[in-house]
């Protein structure tokens, strides 16, 4: 089966730092894979990569065996590519409806040009990540870490993505909000969401992920089940530590 | 839903305007045309220097294109009107297009100071480059007129002001002023959405040097002259950005009131203080206004009217008895 995403061999260089080596993921389609690794071990570089954000020193990145390497970031976005980042980045000025509005805009200067109303459909972006009316009018300054990962979440499922890359998408949430968190991406999944997560928080990853790959200075260094990859002694190493 | 007040708002502005000239002496309805110029100057900056963050310090630089154009193609070439003039603001949106090129890769400081360096450029240029068509630094005089007098140029200018102010309201009502807002908060984000911010940029690069380009041909003819040290005066940037600024940025309203404000400001100035000196009272009155109030007097205004609305709505009889 052709993987959804791929990435193939990819490094990248600044300067003399080696943020990714030769480094290879795929996820399928309706998949989740989760990312793991050690800050600094390349997890936030290879979603810039996989978004066209950041460009591969050497590799290259497929999206549905195509290669999509050379494409700018909200081509990509078109395709179904979406991501979420690790420090939200809501737009400031904007109401709640609005920043997920953003999302739901088609990239056609004619189709841009007509009166800014609310759509049912970017109603319902909000109230699927559990936003209600009221909330809907405040300013991302107003809303807590967990309602700003939910805002950044509903302004992705308003691009219509089929893959969702999510950047420690449960850091700084409540243990009552991760829970929620998870029912919802897994209601997505059951829908045929396809997704990539990096966590820092191993316990709510587990209940999400299908498949793990473990990162360490850039390169893979384990992949398989949740429960094998956390038993590899590399991974233990590298990553929880070890006596 | 059709913003009913705002609409009501708009026909009053242009209702009292039409009656100024009934009511004002020429010489101050030739006051109320510069501000109506620098009002359009004004509206085209913050179009793209308010809604999108990218500030240009080159903005002069379209006006001149503008101006220009229509000024050696009627005055060297005998053009009609009629043809100068569009073709003048057809030239000023492929040079503005050009010219914010840089904007695609650079932004803030970086940006500003590459658009001030090509205002620099077409000032040098203009003066030693085929000055026998330019002008050179003496620049061209005699240029003709479209109206005489002083009340149908208000008519004129101020037509001009009130189509280009409603084309700028109606776009900053569509999801494209949206966009362009997104655009000033988060360009990463803009992207990640799944926009070209290319696209929204040119277009709104675009609108700008159109509004510059129809402000500063009709301006050239209003004034009938035209010389590079004028066009390209730092106090002319100034002017057009503090005007933006003091009215209030990225509203439609706010750069016109910036831009009568300052009008009035400077020219009341004048007996008191003849020379350069006055530019640095304006700077000082910008400066308090910014400080006190960043989204400048429309902010102001705007809360007046606020104030005034719930007071009325307190003591009104249905409202009940105020407690």
């Amino acid at each position: 089966m052709t993987p959804l995403l791929e990435m193939r061999s990819v490094s990248k260089q600044f300067g003399g730092l080696s943020a990714v080596t030769d480094l290879d993921i795929h996820v399928d389609e309706g998949e989740c894979l989760g990312l793991i690794g050690p800050n600094g071990a390349g997890k936030t570089t290879a979603f810039s990569i996989l978004m066209g954000e950041l460009e591969p020193s050497s590799g290259s990145v497929h999206f549905r065996g195509g290669d999509i390497t050379g494409l700018p970031t909200h081509r990509r976005v078109q395709l179904g590519i979406a991501r979420t980042y690790q420090i939200p980045r809501p737009f400031g000025d904007m109401s709640v409806l609005d920043n997920v509005r953003v999302g739901a805009m088609p990239d056609s200067v004619m189709r841009l040009l007509i009166p800014d109303r609310a759509t049912e459909s970017e109603w319902n972006f909000l109230q699927t990540v559990g936003f209600t009316a009221r909330e809907a009018s405040m300013l991302p300054g107003q809303l807590s870490m967990g309602e700003l990962r939910k805002l950044e979440l509903a302004r992705n499922l308003a691009t219509g993505p089929r893959i969702m890359l999510l950047d420690e998408v449960f850091a700084g949430l409540t243990v009552a909000e991760i829970g929620q968190l998870t029912e919802l991406l897994l209601q997505r999944k059951r829908d045929g969401m396809t997704y990539m997560v990096v966590s820092h928080d191993l316990k709510s990853l587990r209940p999400l992920v299908d498949r793990v790959v473990a990162i360490s200075f850039g390169s893979a260094i384990a992949q398989g089940s949740f429960d094998a990859v956390l038993e590899n002694p590399q991974v233990r190493e590298a990553y929880l530590g070890q006596d | 839903m059709i913003p009913y007040r705002q609409l009501a708002g708009w026909a009053v502005f242009g209702g009292v305007m039409c009656l100024l000239p009934l009511v004002l002496p020429p010489g101050i309805l030739r006051m109320v045309i510069f501000a109506n110029f620098l009002a359009i100057f004004a509206l085209s900056w913050d179009f793209i220097s308010g809604r999108t963050g990218y500030v240009s310090f080159g903005h002069p630089f379209l006006i001149a294109i503008g101006a220009y154009s229509t000024a050696i193609l009627s005055f060297r070439f005998d053009w009609p009107l009629i043809i100068s003039i569009p073709s003048a603001v057809l030239i000023t949106v492929i040079s503005g297009l050009f010219f914010f090129v840089p904007a695609l890769r650079i932004r803030g400081t970086y940006f500003a100071l590459v658009t001030l360096a090509f205002m620099e450029l077409a000032y040098q240029l203009t003066q030693v480059l085929r000055p026998d068509i330019t002008g050179g630094t003496r620049g061209i005089s005699g240029i003709t007129s479209i109206v005489s007098g002083a009340v149908p140029n208000f008519y004129l200018s101020f037509s001009i002001l009130f189509v280009a102010a409603l084309l700028l309201w109606f776009l900053a009502r569509t999801r494209m002023g949206t966009a362009l807002a997104a655009v000033r908060m988060d360009e990463g984000a803009v992207t990640a959405s799944g926009l070209s911010t290319i696209r929204l940029k040119l277009f709104a690069f675009g609108v700008s040097a159109l509004v510059a380009g129809i402000g500063g041909a009709f301006y050239v003819h209003y004034l009938g002259s035209i010389a590079p040290r004028a066009m390209f005066d730092i106090n002319f940037l100034f002017q057009i950005l503090v005007a933006a600024l003091i009215g209030g940025s990225t509203t439609i309203a706010g750069p016109i009131i910036g831009a009568f404000f300052l009008t009035f400001l400077l020219e009341y100035l004048r007996p008191f203080i003849d020379g350069p000196e006055r530019f640095l009272i304006f700077g000082s009155v910008a400066l308090i206004v910014y400080v006190l109030k960043p989204n400048g007097i429309y902010s102001i205004l705007e809360s007046g009217y606020g104030l005034a609305l719930a007071r009325f709505r307190r003591f009104r009889p249905e409202g009940g008895p105020a407690k």
